[in-house]
């Protein structure tokens, strides 16, 4: 059961840092300028005194082997509301809220609520004959030099980290929240390298704290590293409604470290994994709608036969994002 | 990048920037011309006009200073000097819209009115390079390059600002031969890509409103033009 716990809950810490996709190309009012991947983070901050407002499902359904196992995951919903604020040309803040369910296969168990709110600080620049803070007023010239953000955040413990199952039992892997901050950081550079083509590039690690469960139980989740390559590649404007359709393809290099459980590396957690991603993002106005699926294409999970449940081991994740800027 | 800026490039230029006006040299002759040569546009390549329409022509050399001219008066107007920077300012006057067409009348003088303007043209030519030149003229609307332009090749960037009577201008969209690239900061500045070798064609425009009685707005167009070294 521990074995999902990475899927379960990385997504809520991971989300937030990834979560300003499609800013650059919303504030381009979707027809001109660098498109934006679905999930690997671009370089763009939002503008200054502009708010943005976030929601994503990302549905993962899990490969299961044996339709006796009650305890074997069947799907996990990963809910997120977002609002992003900036407040300069360079800085901008988000403040992101998850909602989570999980759920094992017919007649296991199932958890599903709020889980800990995060907060993610992204800071721009941009090289441009030499590095400066990313500019209030960039010309369609300037967002094609290379941009860079470098961001930070945490986890608040506002998820219930004790919540308990059907059962009574307390399963860190169906847990609302980590109990303690987990914390955040990474970079990204985005390169828009013709009119349409736009690569983005992010690497990113979120570590975990140890906590201590009601049931006397610990857990510190492995450490997570990111590195995230992307192709958007506009499709179709229509200047006159203001309509663009850019096309995304992704591959996520994932490492969890192992969990440490009870002071003991814990087995069946952890390794190596890539995911491909195709989607498409639709732009309409202020407003931007992104769909994709994502896959594993390659694992090297530690002990692979035994993590069912975990990432790595989905049959497919259906992404869906919607973001208006305002 | 602002959402109503960008809706700008996306509209309004396009509207704005419909005639281009370009220099030609031939020596030390400037000859000023107006039509869709430069810019790609659909219409008439060149189109006569009145020699009345130019308001006023100016050489000036690399130290920024104003060289006496000749002046030729009949179509296609000409400017004779060893000019750094060879400087038109045009203008077609009053325009309405009516019901009936448009008409190149003031507001008070076309009948029942939909919409007004006055157009107000420029173009300044660049063919040496002084560092005066980085500081506007302080005429019409005028688009001033920051840095020496002659000295770029294709892929660069051009660092411009835009002024009208000697102040920065906020809000005009630039284009480059016709496509829209940006708009200005509070400051005037913006920054273009050449992406061409040869001739440059750089256009700015900006509306303001009128309240002269004559036209609901003022339509002002700025071009500026250089070579690139092959």
């Amino acid at each position: 059961m521990k074995t999902r716990l990475l899927a379960a809950l990385a997504l809520v810490i991971t989300t937030p840092a990834v979560a300003h996709h499609g800013v650059a190309s919303l504030g381009a009012a979707g027809l001109e300028g660098p498109g934006a991947p679905l999930e690997t983070s671009s370089s763009a901050t939002l503008p200054q005194g502009k708010w943005l407002a976030y929601l994503k499902l990302d549905h993962a359904k899990f490969r299961t082997y044996d339709p006796a196992d009650a305890t074997e995951a069947d799907y996990a919903q990963y809910w997120m509301l977002g609002l992003g604020y900036g407040f300069t040309p360079w800085f901008s803040a988000y403040v992101f809220q998850p909602y989570n369910i999980k759920k094992d296969e017919p007649d296991g168990f199932r958890s599903r609520g709020f889980t800990d709110l995060s907060v993610i600080g992204v800071a721009g620049f941009k090289y441009d004959q030499g590095w400066m803070l990313t500019p209030a007023n960039e010309s369609l010239d300037d967002l094609m030099d290379w941009h860079f953000t470098a961001y930070g955040g945490l986890t608040l413990p506002t998820g219930d980290a004790d919540h308990r199952l059907q059962d009574g039992s307390i399963d860190p892997g169906m847990s609302l929240g980590f109990g303690k901050p987990g914390f955040t950081y990474g970079l990204t550079a985005t390169k828009q390298v013709s009119d349409d083509t736009t690569l983005v590039f992010e690497a990113g690690q979120i570590r975990f704290q140890k906590y201590a469960y009601e049931d006397g139980q610990t857990m510190r989740f492995g450490t997570e590293t990111r590195l995230n390559a992307a192709l958007a590649q506009r499709l179709m404007t229509l200047p006159e409604s203001r309509f663009r359709v850019d096309g995304n393809a992704e591959l996520n290099f994932l490492r969890i470290g192992r969990d440490v459980e009870n002071g003991i590396k814990a087995n069946a957690t952890g390794g190596d994994m890539l995911y491909g991603v195709l989607g498409l993002r639709l732009y309409k106005d202020n407003l931007s709608l992104g769909l994709a699926v994502k896959r594993p294409i390659w694992t090297d999970l530690n002990e692979e036969p035994d993590q069912q449940g975990a990432e790595g081991k989905e049959r497919y994740r259906a992404i869906l994002t919607f973001s208006a800027l305002f | 990048m602002h959402i109503p800026l960008l809706l700008l490039l996306a509209s309004i230029c396009a509207s704005v920037q419909a005639h281009d006006l370009w220099i030609t040299r031939d020596g030390s002759l400037h000859t000023l011309h107006y039509g869709h040569e430069r810019s790609g546009h659909a219409g008439v390549k060149v189109i006569e006009y009145k020699p009345e329409q130019v308001r006023q022509a100016l050489c000036v050399s690399t130290a920024g200073r104003e060289l006496a001219g000749e002046n030729g008066h009949t179509w296609p107007v000409t400017l004779k000097g060893e000019c750094a920077a060879s400087y038109f300012v045009f203008s077609t006057g009053y325009w309405s819209k009516t019901p009936y067409g448009t008409k190149n009348l003031p507001r008070n003088e076309a009948g029942m009115v939909i919409d007004s303007w006055l157009s107000v043209e420029s173009v300044k030519r660049i063919d040496a390079w002084g560092a005066a030149l980085a500081r506007p003229l302080g005429l019409e609307l005028e688009i001033v390059p920051l840095d020496n332009p002659l000295s770029l090749r294709p892929g660069d960037k051009l660092h411009l600002a835009v002024y009208s009577a000697g102040k920065p201008v906020a809000g005009a969209t630039v284009a480059y031969f016709g496509h829209p690239r940006g708009v200005t900061a509070a400051d005037g500045r913006v920054n273009i890509t050449l992406r061409q070798p040869g001739p440059q064609l750089i256009q700015a425009s900006i509306e303001t409103p009128l309240a002269d009685g004559k036209a609901d707005r003022l339509v002002q167009a700025s071009v500026l033009q250089f070579e690139l070294a092959p």
